[in-house]
């Protein structure tokens, strides 16, 4: 036998010992997720944005009686910019230690000796962060519909009607015990609120002021698995700092892609590309709008849907107005596409990482 | 045995830093250091000087401010609407009587909709910050049109932009009537928008597609059995009857001093020149008759709007009356100015003479008191604008007693 069947065989006889060794993939990295969520609701940071964010969309009502109007809009536009900022927040500041506390603490070397793929390790990460992200989202969508609910069900009117009565002479008098009645009311409509906004989650029982949050959250959870891939790629690479100011960096950019790709035009409009240096600025931002995520055409969506809500039309109607922006088509596999390839570079940054 | 040495405190602890002379020392002199800084401050809020509340609504251009929100559009937009709603009435930054701070106003609201272009609560409060506010109705229009542009499916710009040409700009004009039949299009539109249209065509002096047009509200709300509707349309109806009788009138009062090179006195003198010919119009109680006869008949109003319109009209010529109050006709004042001849009503020719009346008086009572005499004539009084008598007959001056009446209502 040759030095080279020896070693073909070799190779072979090792790579069978490393595919017996390694566990199957489809319970790896749910594994890797569920551990990843565990550990990322112990983190107290997650609480803190969270009970911020309930707090702001709670005192919305407050919020609505400063202005003398479009005060279901301010309620509307309030939460759900609550909702991505604050789920901003939860995709950087926790998924910039994710992959570096493993590495700090030197936990990462129990993982690796155990038969687990970077790759895996990885994607268990981010799908973990995702899931701690979602839920979150999901309490924050759910808390939102419940207040627009509530301010639906518990007002004035609704009060009036619940604690005073025509009598038979067709005046109106107090029930008989208007804080017990009240306190019940009060009670019953929380409960209902909170599963009339689980409903309107899936897109049951709306009511105008909560048509289509739905979409404008999922237009949302589909921007922020993007944001999230890159602070797993940046997490893998460099410190929580770092990891931090580039996700920023990138959030920023990513909004303003149709801006990179505006100033390249208006280089080239006032003919200021003769210059090597206009040149250089002028491929520079035409290849940075091609590389850096449109997350643009997120909120444009979500603007359109919000928009159509608001206006309770069809958002069809909506986008046939003059100056109307098209619906971006297709933001879904774009987020996949998008998603799997930067989780991919992060992959083979972190493969090729020495964690000595 | 017991110990009587005071027991120390648990390291760590607030008390533990009296165990030691030291933390005395330490605790007085941070408590001095607090009572200094609290001291200090209290002087620097003595010297403090109320200053006025000045709003300030400058802005960057909406590109930019659109830029720097990154995406969080819509929220930004109600921030900034909602600072506007606190922010209105107030005193605004750079204010100047010119009203070029509108500019940076007009920018304001310029950047709430570039955030958002269908937020139709700011076109509609922009323009009553612009237009009604301020009287900037170049601004106000300008900024409608974008919103008119942005949402031309809504009713609410095209209605405001015809309303301030109407009632801001005082511009009846045909631009106005397309910001009108804009708005009708609307789905959302109201069904009083409409009724603008007519408005539009009294105002710009079409009195008989007016009239028309308000008939026609009167019979739809008539047939529907909408008896406020029906009420307001047969008020204005009758309104721009007598609008129009005063525009003929006018008219024929101005033709009169044109040609006869001096102006007339009253309305008989105009008749009586034959100024005031006999012509088509429209006679209210004949239009009364008419519709209670169809409604009879056929039981319906609308389809024959024409109809009774026409069969209502009739040839009238001298002093046309007025329609909602006979007893109050029409006359001609003397106004102040250029000689010029208005025509009004008798009860508002007796309020303008006691308002006039009562600035003379006045300044007569002022003058007795300067001088401790009556002036010798009015003319003494030097008023930069003597108040004319509006029925043209004359101020009686009394130099004795300082009385001062009109020769035609000395009881005024």
């Amino acid at each position: 036998m040759s030095v080279a069947a020896d070693s073909q065989n070799m190779h072979d006889s090792g790579y069978q010992m490393s595919q017996r060794r390694r566990a199957p993939v489809f319970s790896v990295i749910p594994s890797i997720s569920l551990n990843t969520f565990r550990e990322a609701v112990r983190n107290r940071i997650l609480y803190i944005i969270l009970i911020f964010a309930l707090l702001l969309m709670a005192s919305s009502g407050i919020v609505r009686d400063l202005t003398i109007a479009a005060h279901d809009r301010v309620v509307r536009d309030l939460g759900l910019a609550a909702i991505n900022f604050f789920g901003l927040a939860v995709a950087i500041l926790v998924g910039i230690n994710l992959v570096y506390n493993e590495l700090d603490k030197k936990s990462i070397y129990t993982i690796v000796s155990k038969p687990v793929s970077r790759w895996q390790f990885l994607l268990g990460k981010y799908f973990g962060l995702l899931l701690t992200i979602y839920v979150n989202i999901l309490i924050m969508g759910v808390f939102f519909l419940g207040v627009i609910n509530y301010q639906d069900r518990v007002n004035e009117d609704k009060l009036a009607e619940v604690l005073w009565h025509q009598n038979a002479s067709g005046q109106y008098e107090q029930v008989q015990h208007p804080t017990l009645t009240y306190t019940k009311y009060v009670a019953t409509s929380i409960v209902a609120s909170a599963g009339q906004g689980i409903a309107n989650l899936f897109g049951a029982m709306t009511t105008p002021r909560t048509q289509y949050i739905n979409g404008v959250i999922f237009a949302t959870m589909l921007e922020l698995a993007i944001i999230t891939a890159f602070a797993i790629l940046y997490s893998s690479f460099s410190t929580p700092i770092l990891s931090a100011i580039f996700t920023i960096m990138t959030f920023i950019a990513g909004r303003l892609n149709q801006d990179i790709w505006a100033y390249a035009m208006e280089l080239e409009k006032k003919g200021l590309r003769g210059t090597m240096a206009g040149n250089i600025k002028y491929y520079l931002s035409l290849g940075a709008s091609h590389v850096v995520p449109n997350l643009g055409q997120y909120r444009e969506s979500a603007n359109q849907l919000n928009q159509a809500g608001y206006h309770g039309v069809q958002w069809v109607e909506m986008i046939s107005r003059p100056g109307g922006i098209s619906l971006p088509a297709g933001i879904l596999p774009y987020t996949i596409f998008y998603t799997a390839a930067i989780l991919g570079l992060s992959v083979l940054i972190f493969r090729s990482r020495n964690f000595k | 045995m017991k110990s009587r040495m005071p027991q120390a405190s648990p390291p760590g602890s607030f008390w533990s830093l009296f165990d030691r002379p030291g933390g005395w020392v330490f605790f007085i002199c941070f408590l001095g250091a607090v009572a200094g800084a609290l001291l200090t401050q209290h002087q620097f809020v003595k010297g403090y000087k109320e200053k006025s509340w000045v709003e300030s609504l400058t802005l960057p251009r909406p590109e930019y401010v659109k830029r720097l929100v990154l995406g969080y559009d819509a929220v930004s937009a109600d921030l900034l609407f909602m600072r506007s709603v606190q922010a209105f009435g107030g005193i605004y930054e750079n204010a100047d009587p010119a009203g070029h701070h509108y500019n940076a106003i007009f920018n304001y609201f310029d950047v709430i909709s570039e955030l958002d272009p269908h937020f139709l609560e700011a076109y509609a409060f922009g323009n009553m910050v612009m237009g009604d506010e301020s009287n900037r109705y170049d601004l106000a229009l300008l900024y409608l049109k974008k919103g008119q542009w942005n949402n031309w499916r809504a009713y609410q710009p095209w209605y405001d932009a015809a309303y301030i040409k109407v009632y801001g700009a005082k511009e009846p004009d045909n631009q106005a009537k397309f910001f009108v039949r804009q708005a009708i299009k609307s789905k959302d539109a109201p069904d009083w928008v409409g009724r603008l249209e007519h408005m539009i065509d009294e105002q710009s002096g079409q009195f008989d597609i007016a009239m028309l047009g308000w008939l026609q509200t009167y019979a739809n709300s008539v047939d529907h059995g909408d008896k406020l509707v029906a009420g307001i349309a047969k008020n204005r109806f009758a309104t721009t009857i007598n609008d129009w009788h005063k525009k003929i009138l006018q008219d024929a009062a101005d033709k009169y001093k044109k040609e006869q090179g001096k102006a007339a006195n009253s309305l008989d003198e105009v008749a009586q020149a034959g100024y005031l010919p006999a012509i088509p119009i429209c006679d209210l109680n004949l239009l009364q008759q008419n519709l209670s006869m169809f409604q009879a008949m056929q039981g319906k109003l609308s389809p024959y709007v024409e109809q009774i319109y026409e069969s209502s009209v009739v040839q009238k010529g001298g002093i046309l009356p007025n329609v909602t109050r006979p007893d109050d006709p029409y006359v001609l004042i003397c106004m102040d100015v250029k000689d010029d001849r208005m025509v009004v009503t008798q009860s508002t020719r007796e309020m303008a003479t006691v308002q006039n009346l009562k600035a003379w008086r006045s300044a007569i009572a002022e003058f007795y008191k300067a001088n401790n005499r009556y002036p010798s004539s009015l003319d003494e009084l030097k008023m930069a604008l003597p108040p004319s008598d509006p029925y043209c007959a004359g101020w009686k001056y009394d130099p004795a007693s300082g009385i001062i009446v009109t020769p035609a209502r000395e009881d005024l």
